[in-house]
């Protein structure tokens, strides 16, 4: 499993971070105050330690603001999917969420208690939320425009 | 008498504290001033044309410049008056500047009377200057090269290939310095001895160098143009003359004794000793590397620049012969500056080496837990404190200064800066050169350099050199000492204390001689002399009198007359 | 007939390895694009790590030069076609015209005095005005007029000639017209430095957005006692004194999507200028921000130390993500990191030290000698560790800020280094 990390920090490009802390100070959680650092994350991987049951994985929101102003041109987004699908392979699946549709993981519970936390309304769909997104977008169709997606 | 002062604005440097139009109206009153006149930068072109305009239109024989420190511009005032017909000693420049509205800026008036009494004394010191001679001696068409090392090759074959003959003395029994026991060099990776044996091959095919091995320096006597070497080689002396000399002595790693567990365990060596070892494949397999930068740092005080360089090269040859390896470099800050070396340092990273960043308040530390060797670090990044399972420890030290070269500075009267390395003339300008005429110096000697630093300052060197050698003939100031027979008693106080030996007894006469070309005019002797026998030119005992007596009869310093009455005691 | 050499550009590198052959016995030809030589240490206020003031030890190589009976200094011209190989090359070298005839002309300046036109002053990074006939700086070598063509009313819409009614020495000559020389030279040697990166792509450091974001030429010309506002730093918004100031390094620099190589003087020229701030103003406040502490040259851990310790300046480790302006204060609001925590430093100027490229000319002029340059634009050297200072033309040779990232020491020290490998190909004058 080393080596397919290993792999992942090649092709994301982890490996080039010069450490210079952009990505810290872009990241819209750490500016909203919560215990999260991708660079911290990196360092692990790097490191060879133990970090797929980390929380600090599975809250990044992968909104890739990091990426865009790295200089090393590290794609952390892709990085952090791709360790998270590997986790998943890895059975560690207790951070995250099934779609109440088709059963696949598409959201990390940290992400989900960040957004209803930052959201605070009670009028969002539950139903709408536990979906993944293809299934989200089938949903609106069918309940919206009526379109069985699946069946078409 | 007609003298004439020039009164420079420097910009808003003398001006902007110095009210100058008051300057001008005190100064015109002064006794055998004829002209006086104001410039915004006197040092400029168009200011210098000026000088000499007036120096020919007034036909002036005295000329005083009221402007910066002389270090930067007092050759250049002497080469106008030469060119207006003047001989360049009647010249006399006055420092209103540092010595005045730099360091008074927050009193203009006081400085301004300040700067009247300095050119009072300006004036009335130019009012006795004497016309002097410049002398010029041959140069000896040949360059000493101590140490042959990948410096002082470089000169020597850059000089011998430009027509001038060269003595290359080594001290060790063949040539090629560090280079002999390095591996590969980054960041072309070409071997260390490859590259040396090609320079070998040269420096004994070429018939202008000669290459003085298992010789020490033992003495060296003489100025610039004209210097008396003698060598050791295996206890016979070789004495022969030299134009030049360039120091290409090149600097050892530091020893980190007692550092990070280096001589307690033998798991922990240094980046030299790592390289001698890879090179004679004595390391059949390694685990995981620790490789700590920085090892020294505090002890000598200084940044050895090159080391980490060094360390990224070596890290990267050992993934890259064993790939299983790991290998981890914990480092302060990465000196890997330019293009080269910070792609240098991205491929490290690519090959899969690790870098931990650590603070210097905070240093690993090496210990041993049941016979395996682990290095603890403060992970600054990740915010806590990690053991890493070390088979081999690789310390990065930074270049120090040879023990011999303090024998050496002497020999030579060459001063070793702060530092321990050689200090050369200016850190900027003059990098290559002393202050003492006719010796230069490159390579690892003048700082931590790696090898295309040392290729380039050994070349600037050879460069320098070539210009004294290629001139012929050295001129050399006339502001030096000068004895009257009549008065000297040959008592030697003088002798002893003068750094650069220009003085030493006749015992024929039983006067002392001086050597004008040794002679730096730093007028040691002069005071210590009890008969007053000894003179420096342009600052001659009655010109520093009538300075004084200037300034207590007329200037604003009315116990100057106290000054005046002790220095006449001597009389 | 002592044997020619041609160097191709004026900055420090240029007049030392000028001066050098000069000193050697060789006729030099110098030639420079701008109007002046003196390159970019002219602008400068001080220099690292000794803080000489910078003018005050370049003037004098700057005169020398221009007073060496060896050295024909060619300014205001470019090289156009170079022909030929070592030892005999031929270079056609176009003279501009200045519309002033350079022997006459003593640079008395009544002409710039009268001249109507305002047109921003590129020596002070256009933070101050020039006229249209203007000397470039008060030590310019050398030191004559010229006129701007794209601004002067005469030579645009026919009008005006003020200038020449005023000019005593009649030096002036709207005629002029481009000259070209040809050179026969043994060598050459290039010398072409470097120009300032525009920061502007880099639009979450807002600079030309907010006023008070500047790079570190600007903040040098208005620390500098010649400069537009005669050494005090006061502030482009509203002209006050900042009590905080915060330096960005690595503007431009270790950045794929700019510039992906190390400037290496950023580090120790920020030094410089935050130790200037405190000496002009001990009161002040002053942070760097970094990536890696680059000590160049000698003395650079020494000259650190000293900015910590003494000067009490602050240094982060930390690359902004971002700057704010205050829209009423015009004040900024730096984000960087601390650890894993963003935080914010409040600042009255903010100085972007931005990253220094081979200049704009340098891919034509490589094309023109035949030379090769590596995929930043340096020219390369023939062999880094063999031949740093050769490039892959016999005869032609490189040294300074143009063939990589120096700091004065090491340009000087490459400058003779090229000096000195000239005279071996030679073999004597």
């Amino acid at each position: 499993m080393i080596n397919q990390i290993e792999s992942i920090i090649k092709q994301t490009k982890v490996f080039s971070c010069i450490d210079c802390g952009k990505c810290i100070s872009s990241c819209p959680l750490v500016r909203a105050g919560l215990f999260f650092s991708p660079r911290v994350i990196m360092e692990k991987a790097l490191l060879g330690f133990r970090f797929l049951e980390d929380r600090n994985l599975w809250l990044c929101l992968t909104c890739d603001v990091c990426s865009e102003k790295c200089p090393s041109s590290v794609r952390f987004n892709a990085f952090v999917e791709a360790i998270r699908d590997l986790a998943i392979k890895e059975g560690v699946t207790k951070y995250c969420i099934p779609c109440k549709s088709c059963g696949k993981y598409f959201a990390t519970l940290p992400i989900l208690e960040h957004i209803k936390e930052a959201i605070k309304k009670e009028d969002v769909n539950a139903e709408y939320l536990m979906l993944c997104d293809r299934c989200r977008r089938l949903y609106i169709t069918k309940n919206i425009y009526g379109i069985d997606a699946l069946k078409v | 008498m007609k003298i004439g002062v020039f009164i420079c604005h420097c910009g808003l440097n003398i001006a902007g504290v110095i009210n100058i139009q008051k300057v001008i109206s005190a100064v015109k009153n002064f006794e055998n001033v004829f002209h006086v006149e104001d410039n915004i930068y006197s040092c400029s072109a168009s200011g210098l044309q000026q000088i000499k305009d007036s120096i020919k239109k007034y036909d002036l024989d005295r000329v005083v410049v009221a402007a910066c420190t002389p270090r930067t511009h007092e050759y250049l005032y002497r080469e106008v008056c030469r060119e207006a017909g003047l001989n360049p000693y009647v010249f006399e420049f006055v420092n209103i500047r540092e010595q005045c509205s730099w360091v008074h800026m927050n009193e203009p008036e006081k400085a301004t009377e300040k700067a009247i009494d300095l050119i009072r004394m300006g004036v009335a010191k130019a009012a006795l200057l004497r016309p002097l001679e410049v002398k010029e001696v041959e140069v000896e068409p040949s360059v000493m090269v101590i140490g042959a090392g990948i410096s002082g090759i470089t000169a020597a074959l850059n000089l011998s290939k430009s027509g001038f003959k060269v003595y290359l003395v080594e001290k060790e029994p063949k040539i090629g310095g560090t280079l002999n026991d390095l591996n590969l060099l980054f960041p072309t990776h070409i071997n260390s001895l490859e590259l040396l044996n090609n320079y070998i091959n040269e420096v004994y095919n070429e018939e202008r160098i000669t290459a003085l091995t298992s010789t020490t320096l033992k003495d060296v006597k003489g100025f610039v143009g004209n210097f008396d070497v003698t060598v050791v080689r295996e206890g016979e002396e070789i004495r022969f003359k030299v134009g030049a000399i360039i120091v290409a002595t090149g600097s050892v790693e530091f020893k980190p004794n007692g550092l990070f567990g280096y001589g307690k365990y033998t798991q922990v060596v240094t980046q030299l000793q790592f390289e001698k070892a890879i090179k004679t494949m004595e390391i059949e397999k390694v685990g995981n590397v620790v490789m700590i930068q920085c090892v020294g740092l505090k002890e000598v005080g200084y940044c050895g620049r090159i080391c980490c360089v060094v360390a990224l090269k070596n890290a990267i040859l050992i993934k890259q012969k064993y790939p299983n390896s790991q290998v981890y470099v914990l480092f302060t800050d990465m000196q890997a500056h330019g293009p080269t070396y910070e792609s240098y340092y991205k491929k490290a990273k690519e090959e899969g080496i690790r870098f931990i960043r650590f603070n210097l308040e905070k240093p690993p530390e090496i210990f041993a837990e049941n016979d395996k060797l682990m290095t603890k670090v403060y992970d600054i990044t990740l915010g806590e404190e990690i053991e890493l399972p070390s088979d081999l420890v690789i310390l990065s030290t930074p270049l120090v200064q040879r023990n011999e070269s303090s024998e050496l500075s002497k020999i030579l009267k060459v001063p070793l800066g702060k530092d321990g390395f050689f200090l050369e003339a200016h850190k900027k300008l003059r990098p290559a050169e002393f202050m003492t005429d006719g010796v230069f110096i490159c390579g690892a000697a003048h700082a931590p350099k790696d090898v295309q630093e040392c290729v380039e300052s050994a070349l600037a060197a050879a460069g320098k050199a070539a210009i004294l050698l290629a001139k012929g003939k050295v001129r050399r100031e006339p502001i030096t000492v000068e004895l009257d027979e009549q008065l000297c008693s040959g008592c030697r106080i003088c002798e002893g204390i003068c750094p650069f030996g220009a003085l030493t007894l006749d015992y024929v006469k039983k006067t002392i001689t001086v050597n004008g070309i040794l002679c730096k005019g730093c007028g040691a002797c002069v005071s210590a002399c009890p008969t007053k026998a000894l003179n420096q030119n342009c600052f001659e005992n009655n010109q520093i009198t009538a300075m004084i007596r200037s300034l207590s009869t007329w200037g604003h310093r009315p116990e100057a007359l106290d000054m005046e009455m002790e220095c006449e005691k001597c009389d | 007939m002592p044997k020619s050499v041609l160097v191709v550009g004026g900055g420090v590198a240029g007049l030392q390895a000028s001066l050098d052959l000069a000193e050697m016995g060789f006729k030099v030809y110098l030639v420079e694009k701008n109007p002046s030589i003196g390159g970019h240490m002219a602008q400068l206020d001080k220099t690292f790590p000794t803080n000489d003031c910078s003018m005050c030890i370049l003037g004098p190589k700057m005169v020398e030069v221009v007073r060496h009976p060896n050295i024909q200094l060619l300014t205001y011209s470019e090289i156009v076609k170079v022909s030929g190989f070592a030892g005999k090359f031929e270079v056609k070298v176009l003279k501009n015209p200045r519309f002033i005839e350079v022997e006459k002309c003593t640079g008395c300046g009544v002409c710039t005095e009268k001249c109507p036109v305002k047109v921003p002053n590129e020596f002070d990074v256009s933070m101050s005005a020039r006229k249209a006939i203007y000397v470039p700086f008060p030590q310019s070598v050398p030191h004559v007029s010229i006129i701007d063509k794209n601004h002067c009313l005469f030579l645009k819409k026919g009008i005006c000639r003020i200038c020449e009614k005023f000019c005593q020495a009649n030096a002036i000559n709207f005629n002029q017209k481009p000259e070209e020389i040809t050179l026969n030279v043994s060598c050459i040697i290039v010398s072409t430095g470097f120009e300032l990166y525009d920061p502007t792509p880099i639009s979450e450091y807002g600079y030309k957005q907010h006023k008070n974001v500047i790079t570190a030429l600007e903040f040098e010309r208005l620390i500098s006692a010649s400069g537009p506002t005669a050494g005090q730093l006061r502030r482009p918004s509203d002209g006050k004194i900042p009590e905080r100031i915060v330096f960005v390094q690595c503007v431009g620099s270790r950045d794929e999507k700019n510039n992906p190589y190390c400037c290496s003087v950023c580090c120790m020229f920020a030094t410089k200028e935050a130790m200037l701030i405190k000496e002009h103003y001990p009161q002040s406040e002053v942070y760097i921000l970094y990536t890696d502490l680059r000590r160049s040259g000698k003395g650079g851990q020494e000259y650190t130390n000293r900015a910590k310790e003494e000067y009490k300046i602050n240094y982060i480790r930390s690359r902004p993500s971002e700057i704010i302006e205050d829209p009423e204060t015009k004040n900024l609001k730096v984000l960087y990191n601390d650890g894993n925590k963003v935080k914010s430093l409040e600042a009255e100027l903010v100085v972007l030290c931005n990253t220094l490229t081979p200049t704009k000319e340098a891919k034509k002029l490589s094309e023109i000698l035949g030379i090769e340059i590596d995929e930043y634009g340096f020219y390369k050297a023939k062999d880094p560790l063999q031949a740093p200072v050769d490039t892959n033309v016999p005869g032609i040779f490189v040294c300074g800020f143009c063939k990589e990232p120096s700091n004065i020491t090491e340009s000087v020290f490459q400058a003779s280094a090229a000096a000195s490998r000239a005279l071996e190909l030679l073999k004597g004058v």
